[in-house]
């Protein structure tokens, strides 16, 4: 999925975003369901790596919709959509963050014993890897945590990421990396300083 | 393209064109530093990606819009509910204290006190009209992307 013009719904029809958004623009409410629908599942999965709660994800995506749509008369139709829409999706986030921590709600890929399920041990440790990784993406700076859950857990491409936030293509890689060093640290202060050991098993 | 230390997260995430690849691959197998580098934010990358999310079920999906829908009636409808009863609430104030100014058999506190609640309103209203007025329009930070 990307930030461009033509949009695709789940479906899989295609949808000329930019005549949506003229009739969304002209007050057709329902015209904003191609829109909500194509992009609903990226916007939570943002919303649920940034607050770590389904319930939350879905009340903040479901908010920055709202709030999109309300605004949608001063957007410029001829622009994708998406990069809009992120920033007020993050920026719901980043006050959501700032007002309270709330439950997480983390599934964890933990590694499998030899019946094929995580045992008890197993589970406790990915379970406790999973709270520090979590631990260590929060004393991250906004920008920086965004960046790398635009890339680690949603899985988008530099251009995707560029496109997203708007920035040039080649400022992606510097602002990414710049992001893991720090990462890295905050990883290390949290006690996963051993990520090669962990990774490996 | 970019700089130097950077390239170690684009030749991670597979962004790095085929030459430059190759020259990464090249310094990589001459330089140890550089190989525990990408070792050590290879294994930041991969510790990370552990901690996955939990799946929403497919019945979110098939709610979502309803839901998103729904947010925008409503809103409609608090405004609507929120704009009526400001203004029912500020009449019936407005009579009752004409009302109770106006009787000469109340006692002077009581009618003193229905002009302080009057004077106060009027100070708040002023100030925050001022202030989106003015003071807000001058903010150096309102620009400022969070």
């Amino acid at each position: 999925m990307d930030g461009g013009r033509a949009g695709r719904r789940p479906g899989g029809e295609a949808m000329d975003e930019g005549a949506v958004i003229l009739r969304c623009q002209a007050g057709d409410a329902s015209a904003f369901e191609a829109i909500v629908t194509t992009y609903m599942r990226r916007a939570a999965a943002f919303a649920l790596a940034w607050s770590g709660s389904r319930e939350d994800a879905l009340d903040l995506s479901q908010e920055a919709f709202a709030r999109a749509f309300r605004a949608i008369g001063r957007f410029d139709a001829a622009r994708p959509f998406y990069p809009w829409f992120h920033r007020i999706l993050r920026n719901l986030c980043i006050d959501h963050a700032a007002r309270a921590r709330r439950r997480r709600e983390f599934a964890v890929d933990a590694p499998e014993e030899a019946d094929g399920r995580p045992g008890p041990e197993a589970l406790r440790e990915a379970d406790e890897t999973a709270r520090l990784v979590r631990t260590a993406l929060d004393r991250l700076n906004d920008a920086d945590r965004e960046i790398l859950i635009l890339r680690e857990f949603q899985g988008l491409r530099y251009a995707e990421i560029a496109a997203t936030l708007d920035i040039p293509p080649g400022t992606v890689m510097s602002r990414l990396h710049q992001a893991r060093l720090r990462l890295r640290e905050r990883l290390r202060a949290v006690g996963l300083g051993d990520a090669e050991g962990r990774a490996g098993r | 393209m970019s700089d130097e230390r950077s390239r170690v997260s684009g030749y991670l995430d597979g962004e790095l064109s085929p030459e430059e690849r190759a020259a990464f691959e090249r310094d990589l197998a001459r330089d140890p530093h550089l190989a525990r580098e990408v070792a050590s934010l290879r294994a930041v990358r991969e510790v990370t990606r552990t901690m996955k999310l939990k799946e929403f079920p497919d019945v979110v999906w098939d709610r979502y819009w309803n839901g998103t829908y729904n947010r925008l009636e409503r809103r409609i409808g608090w405004v609507l509910l929120s704009a009526g009863a400001i203004v029912l609430l500020a009449a019936g104030l407005y009579h009752l204290a004409l009302a109770l100014w106006q009787d000469a058999a109340e006692p002077w506190w009581l009618r003193a006190a229905i002009g302080a609640v009057c004077a106060g309103l009027a100070i708040l209203f002023v100030s925050v009209i001022r202030e989106r007025l003015f003071t807000a329009r001058r903010d150096p930070y309102r620009e400022v992307k969070r």
